[in-house]
Protein backbone atom coordinates (compact mmCIF):
# COMPACT_ATOMS: atom_id res chain seq x y z
CA UNK A 1 0.00 0.00 0.00
CA UNK A 2 1.38 3.48 -1.14
CA UNK A 3 2.08 5.98 1.77
CA UNK A 4 0.47 8.98 1.27
CA UNK A 5 2.21 12.53 2.42
CA UNK A 6 0.18 15.11 2.46
CA UNK A 7 2.03 18.51 3.33
CA UNK A 8 -0.47 20.42 4.10
CA UNK A 9 -0.72 18.45 7.35
CA UNK A 10 2.45 20.05 8.45
CA UNK A 11 2.26 23.38 6.95
CA UNK A 12 2.66 26.65 8.98
CA UNK A 13 -1.06 28.48 9.83
CA UNK A 14 -1.34 30.85 6.60
CA UNK A 15 2.15 30.18 5.02
CA UNK A 16 2.07 29.56 1.27
CA UNK A 17 5.20 28.52 1.14
CA UNK A 18 7.19 25.54 2.37
CA UNK A 19 10.77 26.28 3.11
CA UNK A 20 13.78 25.05 5.20
CA UNK A 21 15.60 22.25 5.18
CA UNK A 22 15.53 21.34 8.82
CA UNK A 23 11.49 21.77 8.14
CA UNK A 24 11.73 19.42 5.42
CA UNK A 25 13.37 16.76 7.48
CA UNK A 26 11.11 17.50 10.72
CA UNK A 27 8.40 16.43 7.94
CA UNK A 28 10.32 13.15 6.23
CA UNK A 29 10.44 11.49 9.93
CA UNK A 30 6.76 12.58 10.86
CA UNK A 31 5.45 11.04 8.42
CA UNK A 32 7.17 7.68 8.29
CA UNK A 33 9.27 8.05 4.75
CA UNK A 34 11.74 6.19 6.21
CA UNK A 35 9.62 3.08 7.07
CA UNK A 36 8.10 3.33 4.11
CA UNK A 37 11.36 3.31 2.04
CA UNK A 38 12.45 0.55 3.85
CA UNK A 39 9.76 -1.54 3.11
CA UNK A 40 9.55 -0.96 -0.74
CA UNK A 41 6.16 0.97 -0.74
CA UNK A 42 5.91 3.80 -3.32
CA UNK A 43 5.53 6.92 -1.40
CA UNK A 44 3.10 9.57 -2.59
CA UNK A 45 3.79 13.41 -1.72
CA UNK A 46 0.63 15.54 -1.85
CA UNK A 47 1.38 19.82 -2.46
CA UNK A 48 -2.35 21.55 -1.46
CA UNK A 49 -3.31 23.58 -4.70
CA UNK A 50 -3.08 26.71 -2.76
CA UNK A 51 0.91 26.71 -2.12
CA UNK A 52 2.52 29.15 -3.95
CA UNK A 53 6.30 27.58 -3.57
CA UNK A 54 8.28 24.09 -2.11
CA UNK A 55 11.78 25.34 -2.11
CA UNK A 56 14.38 23.42 -3.10
CA UNK A 57 15.84 23.54 0.63
CA UNK A 58 12.75 22.11 2.33
CA UNK A 59 12.52 19.22 -1.16
CA UNK A 60 16.06 18.39 -0.20
CA UNK A 61 15.23 17.73 3.58
CA UNK A 62 12.35 15.96 2.95
CA UNK A 63 13.82 13.38 0.07
CA UNK A 64 17.05 13.91 -0.51
CA UNK A 65 18.31 11.29 2.04
CA UNK A 66 16.21 9.39 -0.74
CA UNK A 67 17.74 10.13 -3.44
CA UNK A 68 21.17 9.55 -2.16
CA UNK A 69 20.75 6.40 -0.81
CA UNK A 70 18.35 5.04 -3.59
CA UNK A 71 19.61 6.80 -6.47
CA UNK A 72 17.94 8.05 -9.67
CA UNK A 73 16.34 5.61 -11.06
CA UNK A 74 14.97 3.95 -7.79
CA UNK A 75 13.97 6.93 -6.21
CA UNK A 76 11.97 7.70 -9.76
CA UNK A 77 10.13 4.28 -8.99
CA UNK A 78 8.90 4.72 -5.41
CA UNK A 79 8.46 8.52 -5.14
CA UNK A 80 5.64 10.74 -6.90
CA UNK A 81 4.75 14.09 -6.51
CA UNK A 82 1.20 14.76 -6.62
CA UNK A 83 1.29 18.27 -8.69
CA UNK A 84 1.80 18.65 -12.08
CA UNK A 85 2.49 23.06 -10.74
CA UNK A 86 5.59 21.86 -8.83
CA UNK A 87 7.54 19.11 -10.38
CA UNK A 88 10.33 21.52 -11.26
CA UNK A 89 11.69 21.05 -7.64
CA UNK A 90 10.73 17.09 -7.80
CA UNK A 91 13.17 17.33 -11.00
CA UNK A 92 16.15 19.63 -10.10
CA UNK A 93 16.15 18.41 -6.49
CA UNK A 94 17.72 15.03 -7.91
CA UNK A 95 20.46 16.70 -9.48
CA UNK A 96 21.08 18.61 -6.54
CA UNK A 97 21.23 15.99 -4.10
CA UNK A 98 23.26 14.24 -6.26
CA UNK A 99 25.46 17.08 -6.74
CA UNK A 100 28.10 16.14 -3.68
CA UNK A 101 26.72 13.17 -2.78
CA UNK A 102 29.39 10.34 -2.97
CA UNK A 103 28.67 6.79 -4.76
CA UNK A 104 31.01 4.93 -2.77
CA UNK A 105 30.10 6.39 0.48
CA UNK A 106 28.11 3.92 2.90
CA UNK A 107 24.92 5.22 2.48
CA UNK A 108 25.15 5.50 -1.11
CA UNK A 109 25.36 1.43 -1.59
CA UNK A 110 21.43 0.91 -0.89
CA UNK A 111 20.20 1.28 -4.76
CA UNK A 112 21.98 1.69 -8.10
CA UNK A 113 18.46 2.32 -9.62
CA UNK A 114 18.77 -1.03 -11.51
CA UNK A 115 17.10 -2.76 -8.42
CA UNK A 116 13.30 -4.29 -8.96
CA UNK B 1 160.45 -20.26 -25.79
CA UNK B 2 160.15 -17.55 -24.16
CA UNK B 3 158.43 -15.69 -27.56
CA UNK B 4 156.41 -18.55 -27.12
CA UNK B 5 155.38 -18.22 -23.83
CA UNK B 6 154.99 -14.17 -23.85
CA UNK B 7 153.03 -14.89 -26.90
CA UNK B 8 150.38 -17.50 -24.93
CA UNK B 9 150.00 -15.07 -21.72
CA UNK B 10 149.82 -12.35 -24.36
CA UNK B 11 147.37 -13.54 -26.98
CA UNK B 12 145.70 -16.20 -24.04
CA UNK B 13 142.95 -13.60 -22.68
CA UNK B 14 142.25 -11.36 -25.71
CA UNK B 15 141.85 -15.07 -27.37
CA UNK B 16 139.29 -16.20 -24.56
CA UNK B 17 137.88 -12.81 -24.63
CA UNK B 18 137.79 -13.30 -28.30
CA UNK B 19 136.00 -16.50 -28.04
CA UNK B 20 133.66 -15.71 -24.76
CA UNK B 21 132.90 -12.50 -25.56
CA UNK B 22 130.07 -13.56 -28.09
CA UNK B 23 128.82 -16.37 -25.85
CA UNK B 24 128.47 -13.38 -23.11
CA UNK B 25 127.02 -10.59 -24.89
CA UNK B 26 123.91 -10.46 -27.44
CA UNK B 27 124.77 -10.70 -31.34
CA UNK B 28 125.01 -7.71 -32.50
CA UNK B 29 122.29 -5.93 -33.74
CA UNK B 30 120.86 -4.85 -36.82
CA UNK B 31 120.01 -0.96 -37.41
CA UNK B 32 116.61 -2.18 -37.89
CA UNK B 33 116.56 -3.53 -34.37
CA UNK B 34 117.87 -1.08 -32.32
CA UNK B 35 115.05 1.33 -34.44
CA UNK B 36 112.43 -1.07 -33.41
CA UNK B 37 113.80 -0.99 -29.96
CA UNK B 38 113.56 2.48 -29.85
CA UNK B 39 110.61 2.46 -31.01
CA UNK B 40 109.00 0.45 -28.59
CA UNK B 41 110.82 1.95 -25.68
CA UNK B 42 109.49 5.03 -26.86
CA UNK B 43 106.61 3.66 -27.53
CA UNK B 44 106.14 2.36 -23.58
CA UNK B 45 107.51 5.70 -22.47
CA UNK B 46 104.60 7.31 -24.49
CA UNK B 47 102.10 5.48 -23.54
CA UNK B 48 103.13 5.53 -19.58
CA UNK B 49 102.79 9.60 -20.20
CA UNK B 50 99.59 9.50 -22.22
CA UNK B 51 98.79 7.37 -19.39
CA UNK B 52 99.58 9.78 -16.85
CA UNK B 53 98.10 12.72 -18.89
CA UNK B 54 94.54 10.66 -19.33
CA UNK B 55 94.70 9.97 -15.86
CA UNK B 56 95.27 13.80 -14.72
CA UNK B 57 92.29 14.63 -16.84
CA UNK B 58 90.07 11.94 -15.64
CA UNK B 59 90.61 13.54 -12.10
CA UNK B 60 90.30 16.82 -13.66
CA UNK B 61 87.48 15.37 -15.67
CA UNK B 62 85.20 13.76 -12.77
CA UNK B 63 85.56 17.19 -10.73
CA UNK B 64 84.13 19.44 -13.91
CA UNK B 65 81.56 16.60 -14.34
CA UNK B 66 80.73 17.16 -10.72
CA UNK B 67 81.16 21.35 -10.52
CA UNK B 68 78.52 20.30 -13.60
CA UNK B 69 76.05 19.02 -11.95
CA UNK B 70 75.79 20.86 -9.07
CA UNK B 71 74.88 24.18 -11.30
CA UNK B 72 72.61 22.23 -13.52
CA UNK B 73 70.60 21.41 -10.30
CA UNK B 74 71.07 24.57 -8.61
CA UNK B 75 69.42 25.92 -11.98
CA UNK B 76 66.73 23.24 -12.10
CA UNK B 77 65.48 24.04 -8.44
CA UNK B 78 65.59 27.92 -9.32
CA UNK B 79 63.50 27.72 -12.25
CA UNK B 80 61.31 25.05 -10.69
CA UNK B 81 61.01 27.74 -7.55
CA UNK B 82 60.42 30.64 -10.35
CA UNK B 83 57.99 27.97 -11.94
CA UNK B 84 56.21 27.75 -8.74
CA UNK B 85 55.78 31.44 -8.30
CA UNK B 86 54.08 31.78 -11.40
CA UNK B 87 52.30 29.48 -10.83
CA UNK B 88 50.75 31.20 -7.64
CA UNK B 89 50.43 33.79 -9.29
CA UNK B 90 48.71 32.54 -12.44
CA UNK B 91 45.96 30.38 -9.99
CA UNK B 92 44.49 33.60 -8.47
CA UNK B 93 43.96 34.58 -11.91
CA UNK B 94 42.67 31.18 -13.40
CA UNK B 95 40.56 31.44 -10.45
CA UNK B 96 38.83 34.63 -11.06
CA UNK B 97 38.56 33.37 -14.97
CA UNK B 98 36.93 30.04 -13.77
CA UNK B 99 35.14 30.38 -10.50
CA UNK B 100 35.18 34.35 -9.57
CA UNK B 101 33.90 35.14 -12.51
CA UNK B 102 31.44 32.48 -13.72
CA UNK B 103 30.11 32.55 -10.16
CA UNK B 104 29.75 36.58 -9.86
CA UNK B 105 27.52 37.11 -13.53
CA UNK B 106 25.48 33.96 -11.77
CA UNK B 107 24.82 35.90 -8.97
CA UNK B 108 24.56 39.48 -10.61
CA UNK B 109 21.50 37.55 -13.14
CA UNK B 110 20.30 36.45 -9.63
CA UNK B 111 19.96 39.86 -8.40
CA UNK B 112 18.63 41.16 -11.84
CA UNK B 113 16.22 38.40 -11.99
CA UNK B 114 15.08 38.88 -8.69
CA UNK B 115 14.41 42.10 -9.36
CA UNK B 116 12.13 41.61 -12.63
CA UNK B 117 10.66 39.20 -10.53
CA UNK B 118 9.69 41.49 -7.65
CA UNK B 119 8.13 43.67 -10.53
CA UNK B 120 6.97 40.65 -12.11
CA UNK B 121 4.81 39.89 -8.61
CA UNK B 122 3.39 43.17 -8.18
CA UNK B 123 1.15 42.60 -11.60
CA UNK B 124 0.36 39.56 -11.18
CA UNK B 125 -0.47 40.60 -7.55
CA UNK B 126 -2.85 42.97 -9.42
CA UNK B 127 -4.44 40.41 -11.42
CA UNK B 128 -4.83 38.19 -8.76
CA UNK B 129 -6.64 40.75 -6.91
CA UNK B 130 -8.91 41.77 -10.50
CA UNK B 131 -9.81 38.10 -9.97
CA UNK B 132 -7.87 36.89 -13.51
CA UNK B 133 -5.81 33.89 -13.47
CA UNK B 134 -4.36 32.70 -10.30
CA UNK B 135 -2.02 30.44 -11.41
CA UNK B 136 -0.03 33.89 -12.50
CA UNK B 137 1.12 33.51 -9.14
CA UNK B 138 2.31 30.55 -9.15
CA UNK B 139 4.43 30.46 -12.39
CA UNK B 140 5.75 33.86 -10.87
CA UNK B 141 7.07 31.32 -7.86
CA UNK B 142 7.92 29.36 -10.68
CA UNK B 143 10.38 31.89 -12.54
CA UNK B 144 11.83 32.56 -8.82
CA UNK B 145 12.77 29.33 -8.03
CA UNK B 146 14.24 28.96 -11.10
CA UNK B 147 16.01 31.51 -10.79
CA UNK B 148 17.56 30.39 -7.77
CA UNK B 149 18.06 27.02 -9.32
CA UNK B 150 20.36 28.04 -12.54
CA UNK B 151 22.41 29.93 -10.09
CA UNK B 152 23.06 27.64 -7.69
CA UNK B 153 23.83 25.23 -10.73
CA UNK B 154 26.56 27.65 -12.13
CA UNK B 155 28.08 27.93 -8.98
CA UNK B 156 28.66 25.05 -7.67
CA UNK B 157 29.71 23.43 -11.20
CA UNK B 158 32.52 26.48 -11.35
CA UNK B 159 33.32 25.80 -7.78
CA UNK B 160 33.42 21.69 -7.92
CA UNK B 161 35.42 22.18 -11.46
CA UNK B 162 37.69 24.03 -9.23
CA UNK B 163 37.75 21.27 -6.64
CA UNK B 164 36.46 23.34 -4.15
CA UNK B 165 33.70 20.61 -2.50
CA UNK B 166 33.20 22.42 0.46
CA UNK B 167 32.89 25.72 -0.27
CA UNK B 168 30.30 24.81 -3.25
CA UNK B 169 28.48 23.08 -0.83
CA UNK B 170 28.60 26.20 1.38
CA UNK B 171 27.93 28.66 -1.05
CA UNK B 172 24.51 26.13 -2.36
CA UNK B 173 23.42 26.40 1.62
CA UNK B 174 23.82 30.26 1.55
CA UNK B 175 21.66 30.50 -1.83
CA UNK B 176 19.23 28.08 -0.47
CA UNK B 177 18.82 30.29 2.64
CA UNK B 178 18.40 33.85 0.68
CA UNK B 179 15.77 31.95 -1.70
CA UNK B 180 13.80 30.75 1.90
CA UNK B 181 13.96 34.35 2.70
CA UNK B 182 13.32 35.74 -0.15
CA UNK B 183 10.58 33.37 -0.49
CA UNK B 184 8.54 33.56 2.64
CA UNK B 185 9.46 37.53 2.45
CA UNK B 186 7.51 37.78 -1.19
CA UNK B 187 5.00 35.21 0.61
CA UNK B 188 3.87 37.91 3.32
CA UNK B 189 4.60 40.79 1.36
CA UNK B 190 1.77 39.22 -1.15
CA UNK B 191 -0.38 39.05 1.70
CA UNK B 192 0.07 42.71 1.87
CA UNK B 193 -0.33 43.20 -1.43
CA UNK B 194 3.25 44.58 -2.26
CA UNK B 195 1.77 48.35 -0.87
CA UNK B 196 5.24 48.46 1.82
CA UNK B 197 6.41 44.76 0.71
CA UNK B 198 8.59 45.26 -2.10
CA UNK B 199 10.97 47.64 -0.58
CA UNK B 200 12.46 45.48 1.63
CA UNK B 201 12.51 42.51 -0.81
CA UNK B 202 14.70 44.88 -2.72
CA UNK B 203 16.87 45.93 0.05
CA UNK B 204 17.33 42.00 1.00
CA UNK B 205 18.40 41.13 -2.51
CA UNK B 206 20.76 43.63 -2.82
CA UNK B 207 22.79 43.71 0.08
CA UNK B 208 22.39 39.39 0.53
CA UNK B 209 23.13 38.98 -3.24
CA UNK B 210 26.03 41.86 -3.08
CA UNK B 211 27.27 39.88 -0.19
CA UNK B 212 27.19 36.41 -1.99
CA UNK B 213 29.18 38.24 -4.55
CA UNK B 214 32.23 39.60 -2.80
CA UNK B 215 32.61 36.17 -0.68
CA UNK B 216 33.12 34.43 -4.86
CA UNK B 217 35.33 37.30 -6.13
CA UNK B 218 38.56 35.74 -4.69
CA UNK B 219 40.29 32.39 -4.45
CA UNK B 220 40.03 32.08 -0.67
CA UNK B 221 43.34 30.21 -0.56
CA UNK B 222 44.87 33.67 -1.59
CA UNK B 223 43.08 35.52 0.88
CA UNK B 224 44.32 32.89 3.31
CA UNK B 225 47.58 33.77 1.81
CA UNK B 226 47.94 37.13 2.50
CA UNK B 227 46.05 36.57 5.82
CA UNK B 228 49.15 34.83 7.05
CA UNK B 229 51.46 37.14 5.49
CA UNK B 230 50.29 40.10 6.99
CA UNK B 231 49.96 38.51 10.37
CA UNK B 232 53.65 37.25 9.85
CA UNK B 233 55.21 40.73 8.80
CA UNK B 234 53.39 42.43 11.87
CA UNK B 235 54.43 39.15 14.36
CA UNK B 236 57.81 39.01 12.88
CA UNK B 237 56.88 35.52 12.34
CA UNK B 238 57.20 32.73 9.58
CA UNK B 239 54.41 32.39 8.12
CA UNK B 240 51.56 29.53 9.25
CA UNK B 241 51.27 26.26 7.20
CA UNK B 242 48.14 25.91 5.23
CA UNK B 243 45.88 23.45 6.60
CA UNK B 244 44.65 20.82 3.70
CA UNK B 245 41.47 20.20 2.88
CA UNK B 246 39.30 18.82 0.35
CA UNK B 247 40.77 18.29 -3.02
CA UNK B 248 43.98 19.93 -2.06
CA UNK B 249 42.62 23.32 -1.89
CA UNK B 250 42.02 25.62 1.53
CA UNK B 251 38.85 26.59 2.66
CA UNK B 252 38.06 29.64 4.51
CA UNK B 253 34.62 30.77 6.13
CA UNK B 254 32.92 33.08 4.03
CA UNK B 255 32.18 36.79 5.31
CA UNK B 256 28.58 36.61 4.70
Amino acid sequence: MDLFVDLDLYRSKGSRVFAGRERGAEVRRLSGIDEAERSGRRIVIHIPEDVLSVNSSFWLGLVGDSVRRLREQRFRDLFRLDSPTHQDVYESGIAKALRFSNPLAPDSRGGTGRRG
Amino acid sequence: MIWLLAFVLASGPHQEADTVQPRITSPPLTTAQVESLVDRRSASMASRAIDSVRGDQKERYSTSWLADQGLALVALLLSLAGLWFQFRERSEDKYHAQVGSPCSEALTKLRNDLSTHVEELKHAMEDVAQARDPMMLMERFRDVRKSFSDCMDACSSSMLAWGQVERAQRLEKEIQDLEDEFTRALDEASKKGFTDGSSPLRVLVRTEVGILINSVQSDPCARKRAIRQSASSQTGRAPLPESPTLGGQSEQPEGS
